[in-house]
């Protein structure tokens, strides 16, 4: 077998001779060479087997009786098979008519008779090496002609999305009429536009551009609509207060336009901003109150007179962290008239690079209402500017997203159609997706005048070839060597080199490599040219990579055949090579955009935080293509408090993705908070609960553009952390996995685990109580449980949860997650997991007591039993302690679990003692107190150290001492304090500092209050 | 920690733990805001509850101004005696209804 560079198994050969020996004859050789072979005596006979069995390869005998040679290439091409045949004529006539008529024909190649076995043998291979690369060019670009297909496809869907959000084509409200259009330069767009009803009359409007185009400013414009469509409690169109008489206050403009400039300031990562004009119209009174932020002013068209540009312009939005908006107020008249446009509009770019500009835009507006053509202007605009791009538009599209939007009352200009133009006609502008793809398929290369390098040491060989190709009206270079042919096929990039096989210093074979390894542009068709053919550089000449030989003497007409085969095949090459780099350039501009996409979802995730104080946070997520429909947030609802939800939407595209984006992000909005978790009216401290699934689902279906009155299509599941407290509350709507791992428990395995999920979409409270320091929370779809690779709570107890329980276990943890996941290899859906600890675990330590310290504690509460004076008051007598009895201390870490540990050892040591019930209580009460007061003041972020807790009991009374290195309690809360002599009974005590409802309860049952606050710590001791 | 019953048109919280924190109170106010638009009779048994911490109380107060918000009426029932002690010290036996036993609450609740 002979090796050809290409790893394929050889075609089959169809050979096709009405004559039995000369087929013998032939089968003989090429199946000694390795080919299967077929083989057929007639035309007809061979047609049918060239369909039936997909042949590639056909080498066929002129004369035959029937079908001629020549007439089966011609049936042949004219078949149109999937699948290219490459014919080799045979023929004993080897002369110009012969060739001519067998190219004409279609064949591909030709062969004289008696056959030639060396001559024979390197035409196929030179055939084979055709039928490869052009194989290989075609499944490459079927390949991504495939992937293209399902990005445009995606695209399509987000384009659908984007649309079902814009108006209705015609308004359906009393006394306002409208029209618009909106051109995406990019299957989706930036721009977008909508009128919508605030209250009866009232109507909102908004234009707006997000900048850059494509995917990234749709993921942007998405959630703008998002939240621009949310008209429950927590819209950003209405105002949280009621007016007088109870109805909902519409926001001024501006105020909206404020609100989005806080929402969407620039971050880091995401560096976009956009402009719009947002307004609100009153369409009994026909009263305009309008805000521009950064967009081109709007347009008053008053009957009759010139057009007027409103307004002078106004920040952009999410630029500059500025308040500084303003409203143009405005009455329409009966014949007036407002006009909206994006900029994409007046910078449409001629030939000229010229743009139509505002000028031109205000002419052609004048010009039409002179005219009476009011009905129709948005399209009459996109057909002016789209005759002023001229034909780049025409094939492209527009560069910018153009959107026009006229509002006008009713009856007014929009509603005369009488005036209606026979020859109005706007061109229908096609995705330029579509158009690029149909574009290259159509798009044959133009025959021009084709270029040869020739190179032969012999200068009047090269002389007579070079004046001869002239005259057949090729553009001829001349080299005398080798190295000369290098730099001229580099610098004029020729279509066709026809070079000399044996040459002093560089030989053919050598030239020939030589262009090969140099990537072109284009394809090079390269002819060489032989003295004595032997089998073995014939083969070499075709490893190399020659695509045709000749031998000396050149027969001239052979050549110009050949040329002309060449020009076919490199034609047909290139037609598929420009046809690939077009769908890749296109392919690629589109996957940078998914890419975009990616990045911004994944810039959405919560922020990984590995510190537990107060909690720390993982994030897993992994969607199986670029974009998915799964995603989840942190918020801080409060100091102390955080909010988490995960979104999870059947879909992987990229529509879907956008939906989840613009979700994620409204949830995240303060306002939105409340939907999740509402605050209690009633509470002054900021109180806040979890909604229940059913009032999720009531309201979701509410504020969701995308949802409609529809139930919502996707699973959410949302929780509350407090974090002083370690109160949870989760629930889900959905299939849910939570996972809950606390140090001194067995781990709880709530929601859905298993296989089986409910078919139903259902909301239910996944969990409501306490969590213990050191807790983990693990959170996920059901769905990605095999993903993730935890199909079951085996798993997880056995390859992620760890029986360590100290210091950051989430990572630990995670890193378990991970590469128990990776174990597996092969990923089978998108993953997305959420992980939370709260806190550290940490156990108390009893302490036994030196003598030292315990006479010098004794001492020191006799001292303050003595004194009349303390923190809060002036008491009426001394006190005395009376015997020391007994000792108990403690070193701890002040968190719930110890706080709860700790006061319940106190109790049962004073209780031993025999103590009166009231000192029993107050001395549990005060040590839960302080330890309290430790907890809620002295750490809020960083690690806590240990606090130490001493009780001394003594005959009368029972002494408690706290000493810890937090921060101390701050003098204005004891200030208030002083003044709070006893509780009030108007229920004011929400309105203390924080702690400050603990430091009474300890004032009030504690007979001494002493608090030391130093730089070395803060000691606070009690006597009771 | 706390299970709820529906006894009638009452609705019950029963607290299970010694100590009536901040922590007891938010689920106990979590778990009483779903039931505010369905009844007006709430009843918190605090029977096995042995100390009503600073933050507890503050909850309690809060859960007695949202159900008094939605004209409602809260009852606490089976209170300990040195709680009883700290309620009447801090005047929260004046804002608050406290009674002996369920029998006696629900008696309470028909007639107002």
């Amino acid at each position: 077998m002979v090796d050809y560079g290409l790893g394929k198994p050889l075609p089959r050969i169809l050979v096709v001779d009405d004559s039995e020996v000369e087929r013998h004859l032939i089968v003989h050789m090429v199946s000694k060479w390795g080919y299967p072979v077929q083989f057929a005596s007639r035309g007809q006979e061979a047609l049918e087997l060239i369909q039936r069995e997909k042949i590639q390869l056909v080498l066929a005998d002129w004369q035959m009786p029937g079908m001629q040679g020549t007439e089966l290439c011609s049936a042949l091409r004219k078949l149109a098979l999937s699948h290219y045949t490459y014919m080799i004529l045979m023929s004993s006539q080897n002369d110009e008519e012969f060739l001519i008529k067998a190219l004409a024909a279609g064949a591909d190649d030709v062969l004289a008779k008696p056959v030639d076995g060396n001559e024979l043998e390197a035409r196929l291979q030179s055939a084979v090496r055709r039928i490869e690369l052009q194989a290989q060019l075609a499944r490459k670009t079927e390949e991504l002609s495939r992937a293209h297909d399902v990005i445009a496809q995606d695209l399509r869907a987000v384009s659908r999305l984007q649309r079902s959000f814009l108006p209705e084509a015609d308004s359906a409200i009393t006394g306002l009429n409208y029209e618009w259009l909106s051109v995406p330069s990019k299957y989706v767009s930036g721009d977008h536009l909508n009128v919508f009803e605030l209250q009866p009359d009232v109507y909102g409007f908004y234009l707006l551009d997000v900048s850059g185009h494509g995917i990234p400013a749709a993921v942007k414009s998405m959630q703008l609509v998002q939240m621009l469509a949310d008209h429950s409690n927590s819209s950003i169109v209405f105002e949280a207060r009621l007016r007088s008489d109870g109805q909902r206050l519409v926001s001024r403009p501006r105020d909206v336009v404020a609100r989005l400039n806080v929402l969407f300031q620039q971050t880091e990562s995401d560096l976009s901003y956009f402009t719009m004009i947002y307004g609100v119209v009153n369409a009994a009174t026909r009263q305009v109150v309008l805000c521009q932020a950064g967009h081109p002013s709007p347009l008053l068209l008053s009957g009759g007179k010139p057009v007027q540009v409103l307004g002078d312009g106004g920040y952009p939005v999410g630029l500059f962290d500025l308040d500084d908006f303003e409203d143009i107020e405005l009455i329409l008249g009966n014949e007036d008239a407002l006009i909206l446009y994006s900029d994409g509009v007046t910078e449409v770019l001629s030939a000229q690079t010229e743009a139509f500009g505002e000028e031109r835009l205000l002419k052609f507006v004048n010009q039409q209402a002179r005219l009476g053509r009011w009905a129709d202007l948005p399209e009459r605009i996109q057909m002016t500017v789209q005759h002023w791009g001229g034909p780049v538009v025409q094939q492209k599209g527009f560069e910018d997203d153009v959107s026009i939007l006229m509002l006008a009352p009713r009856p007014g200009l929009l509603d005369r159609r009488e005036q209606v133009d026979p020859d109005r006609q706007v061109p229908e502008l096609t995705f330029r997706l579509q158009e690029m793809q149909d574009d290259a398929a159509v798009q044959l290369p133009v025959s021009t005048s084709k270029s040869i390098v020739i190179v032969d040491d012999s200068r009047s060989f090269l002389r007579i070839f070079e004046a001869m190709l002239h005259s057949w009206g090729y553009t001829v270079h001349a080299a005398k060597n080798g190295h000369e042919a290098l730099h001229l096929i580099e610098k004029f990039q020729p279509d066709f080199v026809l070079t000399d096989w044996d040459m002093p210093g560089m030989t053919g074979i050598e030239l020939c490599e030589q262009v090969r390894t140099h990537k072109q542009n284009a394809y090079t068709y390269i002819i060489m040219i032989t003295g004595y053919a032997s089998r073995d550089d014939l083969l070499n000449s075709l490893r190399v990579g020659a695509d045709d030989f000749m031998t000396k003497p050149v027969n001239p007409s052979e050549l110009k055949v050949r040329l002309r085969t060449a020009e076919r095949i490199a034609n047909l090459h290139t037609g598929l090579e420009r046809r690939h780099h077009e769908l890749s350039q296109l392919y690629e501009a589109l996957q940078r955009d998914m890419r975009e996409v990616s990045r911004i979802q994944r810039a959405l995730l919560p922020k990984s935080k590995p510190d537990p104080w107060p909690f720390a946070v993982q994030t897993l997520y992994q969607p199986l293509g670029y974009v998915c429909g799964k995603q989840m947030g942190v918020l801080e609802t409060q100091p102390n408090e955080h909010g988490f939800f995960m979104i999870s939407m059947p879909g992987d595209d990229t529509a879907t993705a956008l939906q989840t984006m613009a979700l994620a992000r409204w949830f995240s909005m303060a306002r939105a908070t409340r939907v999740l978790f509402p605050l209690e009216e009633t509470s002054a401290k900021v109180r806040r609960y979890l909604a229940s699934p059913e009032q999720v689902l009531e309201q979701l279906s509410t504020l969701s553009p995308a949802l409609g009155n529809e139930a919502p299509k996707f699973d959410l599941l949302y929780g509350l952390v407090n974090l002083d407290q370690g109160t949870l509350l989760v629930a889900g709507i959905g299939d849910w996995s939570m996972v809950m791992a606390q140090p001194g428990f067995e781990p709880l395995f709530l929601g859905q685990h298993g296989s089986s999920g409910s078919s139903k979409r259902e909301g239910k409270v996944l969990y409501q109580g306490v969590i213990v320091p050191g807790a983990r929370l693990y959170f996920y779809p059901q769905e990605c449980a095999s993903a993730l690779g935890l199909i079951n709570p085996k798993v997880w107890q056995e390859h992620v949860l760890l029986s360590e329980q100290a210091g950051n276990v989430l990572n630990k943890e995670f890193a378990r997650l991970l590469e128990f996941g990776r174990r597996d290899g092969v990923v089978q859906g998108d993953m997305s997991l959420l992980g939370v600890q709260w806190r550290e675990h940490f156990e108390p330590v009893r302490l036994a007591l030196e003598n030292d310290r315990l006479s010098q504690l004794a001492a020191e509460f006799t001292k303050i039993g003595l004194s009349v004076q303390d923190e809060f008051a002036t008491h009426p007598a001394v006190l005395k302690p009376g015997d020391f009895l007994d000792s108990l201390a403690f070193s701890a870490v002040a968190d719930t679990v110890n706080i709860g540990a700790l006061s319940h050892a106190v109790r049962a040591f004073v209780e031993g003692l025999a103590y009166s019930e009231d000192i029993c209580y107050n001395t549990d009460l005060v040590v839960s107190e302080a330890l309290t007061n430790v907890m809620v003041h002295g750490f809020k972020t960083s690690r806590p150290e240990p606090v130490q807790l001493t009780v001394l009991a003594f005959q009368h009374v029972v002494g408690v001492v706290i000493e810890d290195k937090g921060s101390r309690i701050p003098a204005s809360v004891f200030d208030k304090m002083r003044h709070e002599q006893t509780f009030q009974d108007d229920l004011a005590l929400n309105e203390l500092p924080e702690g400050g409802m603990g430091l009474i309860f300890m004032r009030v049952v504690s007979q001494r209050f002493v608090y030391q606050a130093t730089a070395q710590g803060n000691r606070l001791i009690l006597l009771l | 920690m706390v299970s709820t019953e529906e006894m009638g048109d009452v609705f019950v919280l029963r607290v299970e733990a010694v100590r009536l924190d901040s922590a007891v109170g938010t689920i106990v106010r979590n778990a009483v805001v779903d039931k505010l638009d369905l009844t007006k009779k709430f009843v918190l048994d605090i029977a096995a509850v042995k100390l009503v911490d600073s933050g507890g109380l503050g909850s309690l107060v809060a859960l007695l101004k949202n159900i008094s918000n939605h004209q409602g009426k809260l009852v606490l029932v089976g209170m300990n005696k040195s709680v009883r002690m700290m309620f009447e010290l801090s005047r929260m036996d004046r804002q608050f209804s406290l009674l002996d036993d369920m029998p006696k609450a629900v008696a309470f609740l028909a007639q107002a």
